[in-house]
């Protein structure tokens, strides 16, 4: 987990950029900025809470992973991968992290999204990439792609076209 | 969990409830709500204090004295009278800046109980520049000294710190290893090269007058390096708690694989908390030389490096709290001999007492721990 538990929920999402503008100035941590922006972020990504000061380990499964989210896009990254991001989450959850990731996609992000849930995959995907025994089988259209194709590929059967 | 809610509220008190676990038995486990867990950081010293002073108590009535009389002797002298008080501060300072250590590698997760070594390296770096560096005033002479002992200091911190985090060795075997050389170091210079001609035993001659430190109480013992000391707590506060480098070294402390995602450097925070650690046991040693002693002897310090762990464990990462358990570790050790000498009480008693605080301390950090592993199991 990518988290300090132990830390806030604040302290948590400047893990990335502690030491620059607005969170540190003259070699000395902003508490207001920090706070300021968590708030904001909160608000955002819908991180239910009582305040920014909760400690991460108080919070659910899912309210943690959005913290991860939060954190981790809030660098405008180009490229995401996301190893099974909604693994343990409650439905509420799951919905609040597949938007947030298509908001990405739609700002120009390449997401390669990595899960075990089928129905997932084809319902995030653009494209739908097959792995058999360590190389790509198959890259497919996730708008024509079937469960049964699918199924077929991981099992080892050969692509038809 | 919903059953674990309704376990806490039915049980407001923190009363110990028994609970199934999973494999079928009974485990008996603290049930704690919101409002006693915040009480627990300063509960728990508390208990381990009073427990040890009530078995102290008993120990002293197998001694045949009366505990009431020996506990007056032993905190009336050190903590309400002029001489006392003196006495106690001087003991408080190096005991104060090696617990500052302790504390500062606890943070970044650092097991540091080579304060012995780092304090005998930080007297000898301040001796070297209290004797071959001569005729500078004081104001430049003491600081330089101050340094020096800082510097030694933190190279015996450092060394075992590039080996946790270079080399992967455990850092409390690398730490208490390099006390033996330390003090054995220390022990050869002061017997050969450093060594007072025509002294009766081992010590070398007294450093220069402009890099002692003044006497703040006259006429008694304390000088200038409790101020020193105390000094160094705020800034170690400051640090810790508002500097982006505290913020670091906690997350390297608390989850290292966190903080290496976030491009922090775990080996860099891990060597240079670790010098930082013996730098400010260095300061003790450095204060000892400086403010009490004037030269160097054979042994530099009781084992305040030891009582340093106990002192940090004690505190549970506050600084607050290691300035206080300092300073009544410091009233412990400078009243034992008053306790001995109008109650008959041994000083050994007062060893016991110490022993036992940090016994009891590492029993509450077992039950936390306990605790903790049970909720997070039910989560």
């Amino acid at each position: 987990m990518g988290l300090v538990l132990q830390f806030s929920i604040a302290q948590n999402l400047i893990l990335n950029a502690f030491k620059s503008l607005p969170f540190c100035r003259n070699f000395l941590l902003q508490p207001l900025a920090i706070k300021n922006y968590a708030q904001v972020v909160m608000e955002e990504f819908d991180i239910r809470a009582t305040g920014e000061d909760i400690k991460v380990s108080q919070l659910s499964g899912g309210n943690q992973q959005k913290v991860v989210l939060a954190r981790e896009l809030a660098g405008e990254p180009n490229l995401i991968v996301a190893m099974q991001p909604t693994r343990g989450l409650d439905v509420g959850a799951i919905a609040a992290i597949h938007s947030r990731l298509l908001v990405e996609r739609d700002r120009g992000a390449a997401i390669l999204y990595i899960s075990t849930e089928l129905e997932e995959v084809m319902a995030m995907s653009d494209r739908i990439a097959v792995i058999y025994r360590g190389e790509f089988v198959a890259i497919l259209d996730a708008q024509t792609a079937t469960i049964e194709e699918i199924g077929l590929l991981m099992a080892g059967g050969i692509h038809r076209g | 969990m919903p059953s674990r809610y309704i376990a806490g509220e039915q049980n407001l008190h923190g009363i110990i409830l028994p609970k199934a676990d999973l494999l079928g038995g009974n485990h008996w486990i603290m049930i704690t709500n919101k409002r006693f867990q915040l009480l627990l950081p300063i509960r728990s010293p508390l208990i381990a204090i009073a427990s040890a002073f009530i078995i102290g108590a008993m120990l002293i009535l197998l001694a045949g004295a009366n505990p009431i009389t020996a506990y007056t002797a032993l905190f009336q002298e050190s903590l309400t009278t002029y001489f006392g008080f003196g006495n106690t501060l001087t003991k408080m300072t190096p005991l104060l800046f090696t617990s500052l250590g302790v504390l500062v590698a606890l943070r970044a997760g650092q097991f540091n109980i080579g304060g012995e070594g780092q304090i005998y390296l930080g007297a000898l770096g301040s001796t070297l520049i209290g004797l071959y560096v001569q005729g500078i005033p004081a104001v430049i002479h003491i600081p330089l000294a101050l340094l020096a002992g800082f510097l030694f200091g933190a190279v015996w911190g450092w060394i075992p710190g590039y080996l946790k985090a270079v080399r992967g060795i455990n850092e409390v075997i690398t730490t208490l290893l390099l006390n033996y050389i330390a003090v054995n170091l220390v022990s050869y210079l002061v017997q050969n090269p450093l060594k007072s001609p025509g002294a009766p035993s081992p010590y070398s001659p007294l450093i220069a007058k402009e890099a002692q430190l003044p006497i703040i109480l006259p006429q008694s013992l304390a000088h200038a390096g409790i101020i020193l000391a105390l000094m160094a707590a705020g800034i170690l506060w400051v640090l810790l708690a508002r500097s982006p480098l505290g913020y670091q070294i906690a997350a390297v402390g608390f989850n290292p694989t966190a903080a290496h995602y976030a491009r922090i450097s775990v080996k860099n925070t891990i060597m240079l908390v670790m010098a930082l650690a013996g730098g400010l046991a260095g300061l003790a040693g450095a204060s000892e030389v400086m403010g009490l002693k004037y030269r160097l002897f054979e042994q530099v310090s009781s084992g305040y490096g030891f009582d340093a762990v106990a002192i940090a464990f004690l505190s549970r990462g506050s600084i607050g709290g290691v300035v206080l358990t300092s300073l009544f570790f410091a009233a412990l050790r400078s009243g034992a001999n008053v306790m001995q000498r109008s109650a008959g009480v041994p000083v050994t008693i007062i060893y016991a007492i110490q022993g036992l605080t940090v016994l009891f301390i590492a029993i509450s950090l077992a039950v936390e721990r306990r605790i903790k592993t049970q909720t997070n199991a039910e989560v």
